[in-house]
């Protein structure tokens, strides 16, 4: 038992351990006077002065009078592996929505392509080529090559 | 478990209402705390009732603490606080001011260089203890007294004096204890002749 005082002095318990050598201590004076000792000497031997201040006893009278405190819990960090889990499934979720705004957006894309497909090919249909390319004459803005194409009724172009 | 988490292990269970664990935070600190104020106050008597009056404040302040820096920290500046209100209040000025703390604003650990308390009495104890301890180190056989030495005075953990001495960790553990004991009988006879002497 006074193995687990010294070793809990040196952070060389795990924390069950601890836990119960902590309980241990508050326990059992034998222990407690074992805990206070082994600090002494681990004072003296570092070299440190003010080894005869002792105040154990009168702060430990003093506190029989005051309230007892009371704090509300801590709450303690996640521990490593949850967070990790917890970033994983984040970084999922985060891909899953780019990935859906995504393909939302390809869909958008899509359905204004065709439609200006529709709109920049269709002034070039059977039907309206002869009535163009009249206009276009009287313009004069459109070359000979765009003239041939237009003049092209869109039935016999597969005929070519 | 680390030295700060066993400090905020004891911390939360006095905020659970485990008086007793404020005494064993008490015993750790008490002589750190004593010389951190001795750079303040010359007398020792009033160091005594500074450093009684420091731990009774942080009691009361601890349903406040929530471990953001170490206990120990943040009990030394509730030491010089209430050092600096002691001395104000007795129209007094500190001993020392500088190198009380670093540039990172951690409160620094000055005990080595300061100066012991000053009563004769004090001193005499102090010499006794520190002769004792000495003594009953050296008296060591050598495997407990490299043990022993390599944890308190080089910090070392149980792991690198394993790798140290060559041995495993369990035994590390064992020799440091019987060390540890070993000086403990020597020491309690002058202990408790000390016990009812204020120094």
């Amino acid at each position: 038992m006074k193995e687990n005082i010294s070793a809990l002095m040196d952070d060389a318990l795990d924390d069950a351990a601890a836990h119960a050598a902590i309980t241990d201590l508050q326990a059992d004076k034998t222990l407690k006077d074992s805990w206070d000792t082994y600090q002494l000497i681990g004072d003296a031997m570092r070299g440190g002065g003010g080894l005869a201040l002792d105040v154990r006893r009168e702060v430990s009278e003093r506190l029989r009078d005051e309230p007892t405190v009371l704090a509300p819990a801590r709450r303690w960090p996640l521990p490593a592996r949850k967070l990790r889990h917890y970033a994983l499934a984040a970084s999922l979720a985060c891909a899953a929505v780019v990935g859906w705004m995504g393909w939302q957006q390809d869909e958008s894309e899509m359905v204004v392509a065709k439609a200006s497909e529709a709109q920049v090919f269709s002034p070039v249909t059977a039907v309206e080529a002869p009535y163009l390319l009249a206009h276009q004459e009287m313009a004069g803005t459109i070359d000979s090559s765009q003239r041939r194409v237009a003049y092209v009724p869109a039935r016999d172009k597969a005929a070519h | 478990m680390s030295d700060r988490e066993l400090d905020q292990q004891l911390v939360e269970r006095v905020q659970r209402g485990e008086k007793r664990a404020f005494d064993l935070l008490v015993s750790k600190y008490q002589r750190r705390l004593g010389r951190l104020l001795s750079r303040f106050i010359k007398d020792s008597a009033d160091i005594e009732d500074v450093t009684q009056e420091a731990f009774i404040k942080a009691y009361r302040a601890l349903p406040s603490f929530r471990g953001e820096s170490a206990f120990y920290t943040w009990l030394y500046r509730i030491g010089i606080n209430t050092a600096k209100n002691f001395l104000s209040a007795n129209g007094r000025r500190p001993v020392f001011k500088a190198g009380v703390e670093d540039e990172d604003g951690e409160v620094a650990d000055l005990g080595d260089q300061m100066p012991d308390y000053h009563t004769p009495e004090a001193d005499m104890m102090n010499r006794q203890i520190v002769e004792t301890v000495n003594q009953a180190v050296n008296a060591l056989p050598e495997e407990l007294r490299t043990a022993i030495t390599l944890r308190e005075m080089d910090g070392l953990s149980y792991e690198e004096i394993a790798q140290v001495m060559d041995c495993p960790i369990g035994t590390v553990r064992s020799r440091i204890f019987r060390a540890r004991e070993a000086i403990a009988t020597q020491l309690r006879p002058l202990l408790d002749t000390a016990k009812d002497k204020r120094w």
